[in-house]
């Protein structure tokens, strides 16, 4: 045997002790726990609750991917990430999942090779300047000085539209909200751009709130999405689904406080279906036929899940905008589950 | 005989009038104090007015502390124990307490040279296996607790501990290598110690946590608070080896020839001669390493630990409590400074002990 073998077959015996299985699912399965990177800064979307419990939208996501593969919220590993970190963390396969407000863009998808599920959130970069400036549109802002958070998207588009609309403008770069605020109200800056509900939110603290308000004008589109790696066709398809599924519930009507009920007296065939009661839907996927009520049981469907961590229901107060079912004015829309 | 006379020092004239002449008996004195004295009326009764008169201390969430008004300790009161311990579970958090006070002690003792018998070394073994058993569980019906999960006051604590401990081990033998007379000890010393030393901790502590774990095979990676402690062990020992150095070259020759002149060959000089004398002449500077260790370890907030600055960064994300990160950084800062100056002065006790012992001072 000549040394070039050896070390061929030796490589190879490293290399494929490592990768087990095909797809990502299987692993997830034989594990028995999934394991997800998040965030603990972002109000209502990443944070730690008074006990030291995750919660939020981009953590619900999580528990619903864990309720769906597994039968069980709670068998879910979460893990903080920190910007730089997530990319790193997920091509490692230190996580399966990255759910932390990553923005899907066609470079990340092709060139870095992910594969984003959903769009699950759908928001924009708004402004917010004082009354008494006058500034009644973003094209107003010419020559303004405008807080923003740096290293951020919102950095970029920033720069992007001013210099596309031929206006200039002074960015300060705040390093985190509670910095940037301050700076703000303060009056280092004539403006501040951010997406208007956490805007909303800081003006109803800042004790002067009607002497600001927020424009209407949005300047760019930020759709976000739950990331896995390429490579995971299976994997993909359960956490696309399980996000359909809960937009179909929404649709159907089925609560995280019926959803017991619908499943013992549904009789329409495409309710029951969906609950698993009739039909492989779920296996066929490569999960229990009962996912979407384990779903269903741990975050609700979308409207429950929007509305708890950033609508109604929550402190931000959130208008559920696009994030909304078609005939509610957004554009959440699911395929048919036959 | 004449009579003599014998000349007393002026008895120390401790009266409030004599304090205050003394305090504006030169010009430049004169001004200062009043400048001193301006400042301070200027800046403590706002101060005292925004921490205690306009505070409030009690409320259920945000909307309980008027905007603009005085320091929320309401927050603190409804995040003290987020900030203190973080993502450890909340039924569980008196095992970290344990555990953490169990460390505590352990390095108390530690830190005394009159202390270092062979019983220690029993203490620490009975300790560590308790604090293991406390912090992880999964025995003797203590529920099972990833790392992955340890934070707060707890993690601070341990990141010192074992930063100082292993730094401190791993510190020996690059000292020695260091002041070796053979050049490839010397040299892969002097490497080792110029390139970290030249490099931030910040940037260890990434390559640790964001490029160790893509240099390892997919799937094997240490949890990320083994990856964490390396990279601070790494960066202190670098630092204590240079301090023990200046330790070792402060030994006169004449103990070298007189541990040679017994028969005694090079490691039993350096181990029963050398180190003992030298670790004891840069306590002082160690205990500057550890306080300066204790602060460094806030840095891994940017590896997304949650040590105690990162669990009180962690508690303003709240949405039921937007925007008290005074108050947060506030209460996170007075526990380091009490922990600071408590090192501080042990230290000083110590110090001033061993000398009493050692019959020099």
């Amino acid at each position: 045997m000549s040394f070039r073998l050896i070390a061929a077959s030796a490589l190879l015996a490293i290399t494929g002790a490592t990768a087990s299985h095909a797809d990502l699912l299987d692993d997830i399965k034989e594990r028995g726990e999934l394991s997800c990177g998040t965030l603990n800064y972002l109000p209502g979307v990443g944070y730690l609750n008074d006990k030291g419990e995750w919660s939020g939208y981009d953590v619900d996501f999580c528990k619903a991917a864990a309720a769906a593969i597994l039968g069980d919220a709670s068998k879910l590993k979460l893990v903080s990430l920190t910007g730089p970190q997530k990319f790193p963390a997920l091509d490692s396969g230190e996580i399966d999942i990255l759910s932390r407000s990553v923005t899907q863009t066609i470079s990340r998808e092709t060139t870095l090779g992910y594969d984003f599920i959903g769009p699950n959130h759908l928001t924009g970069q708004g402004f917010m300047v004082s009354k008494d400036s006058g500034v009644t549109s973003v094209d107003d802002l010419d020559g303004a000085t405008i807080c923003v958070l740096g290293g951020s998207a919102q950095e970029r588009y920033l720069a992007d539209y001013f210099s596309f609309k031929g206006m200039s403008f002074t960015p300060v770069a705040a390093d985190g909200s509670d910095q940037m605020y301050p700076m703000y109200f303060g009056g280092r800056c004539d403006a501040v751009t951010q997406e208007p509900p956490y805007m909303a939110i800081r003006r109803l603290r800042s004790g002067e709130a009607e002497d600001h308000v927020i424009l209407d004008d949005i300047i760019s589109k930020s759709y976000e999405a739950p990331v896995i790696r390429e490579g995971s066709p299976r994997l993909r398809e359960v956490l696309q689904w399980m996000h359909y599924g809960m937009i179909t519930a929404e649709e159907l009507g089925i609560t995280q406080d019926n959803v017991d009920e619908m499943v013992a007296t549904a009789t329409d065939p495409n309710v029951k279906r969906f609950l698993g009661t009739e039909g492989t839907v779920g296996e066929g996927l490569g999960v229990s036929n009962d996912w979407m009520v384990n779903v269903i049981k741990a975050v609700g469907n979308f409207g429950e899940f929007y509305d708890r961590n950033l609508g109604k229901d929550s402190p931000l107060g959130v208008e559920r905008g696009l994030n909304a079912l078609p005939r509610d004015g957004g554009v959440l829309i699911s395929p048919g589950w036959q | 005989m004449t009579e003599r006379t014998v000349m007393l020092p002026p008895e120390a004239n401790t009266s409030p009038k004599a304090w205050l002449r003394a305090q504006v008996k030169s010009p430049l004195g004169l001004v200062l104090n009043i400048a001193m004295l301006a400042l301070i009326i200027k800046a403590v009764p706002p101060l005292l007015t925004w921490a205690l008169l306009d505070a409030t201390w009690s409320g259920a969430d945000m909307n309980a502390c008027p905007p603009k008004g005085g320091a929320c300790w309401a927050f603190i009161h409804a995040k003290m124990r987020l900030i203190l311990f973080a993502t450890y579970p909340y039924e569980e958090h008196w095992r970290a307490m344990l555990a953490t006070l169990i460390l505590v002690a352990l390095v108390l003792v530690s830190m005394n040279p009159l202390f270092w018998t062979r019983k220690l070394l029993i203490g620490w073994a009975l300790g560590l296996l308790a604090y293991g058993v406390l912090m992880w569980g999964g025995i003797f019906g203590l529920r099972f607790i990833d790392s992955s999960n340890w934070g707060g006051l707890p993690l601070t604590i341990l990141l010192t501990v074992c930063g100082v401990f292993f730094g401190a081990l791993l510190s020996v033998p690059v000292a020695l290598a260091r002041v070796s007379r053979l050049p490839v000890f010397r040299t892969s010393a002097i490497i080792y110690v110029e390139i970290i030393r030249g490099v931030p901790l910040i940037s260890i502590l990434f390559m640790a946590s964001v490029a160790m774990p893509l240099l390892l095979p997919e799937g094997f990676s240490p949890s990320g608070l083994v990856r964490v402690i390396i990279g601070i062990v790494i960066f202190t020992a670098a630092y204590m080896a240079e301090v023990l150095r200046g330790g070792l070259q402060a030994i006169p020759k004449g103990q070298y020839e007189a541990a040679a002149a017994l028969g005694l060959g090079y490691w039993n000089t350096q181990f029963k001669v050398v180190l003992p004398q030298a670790v004891e002449l840069v306590l002082p500077a160690f205990v500057s390493l550890i306080i300066i260790t204790l602060k460094s370890t806030s840095l891994v907030v940017i590896v997304a630990m949650m040590d105690l600055l990162g669990a009180a960064k962690a508690s303003l994300a709240d949405p039921n409590w937007i925007g008290f990160y005074v108050e947060a950084y506030v209460f996170a800062g007075a526990i380091y400074v009490a922990i600071c100056a408590s090192i501080s002065r042990y230290g000083r006790k110590v110090e001033t002990r061993l000398r009493r012992a050692r019959g020099y001072g």
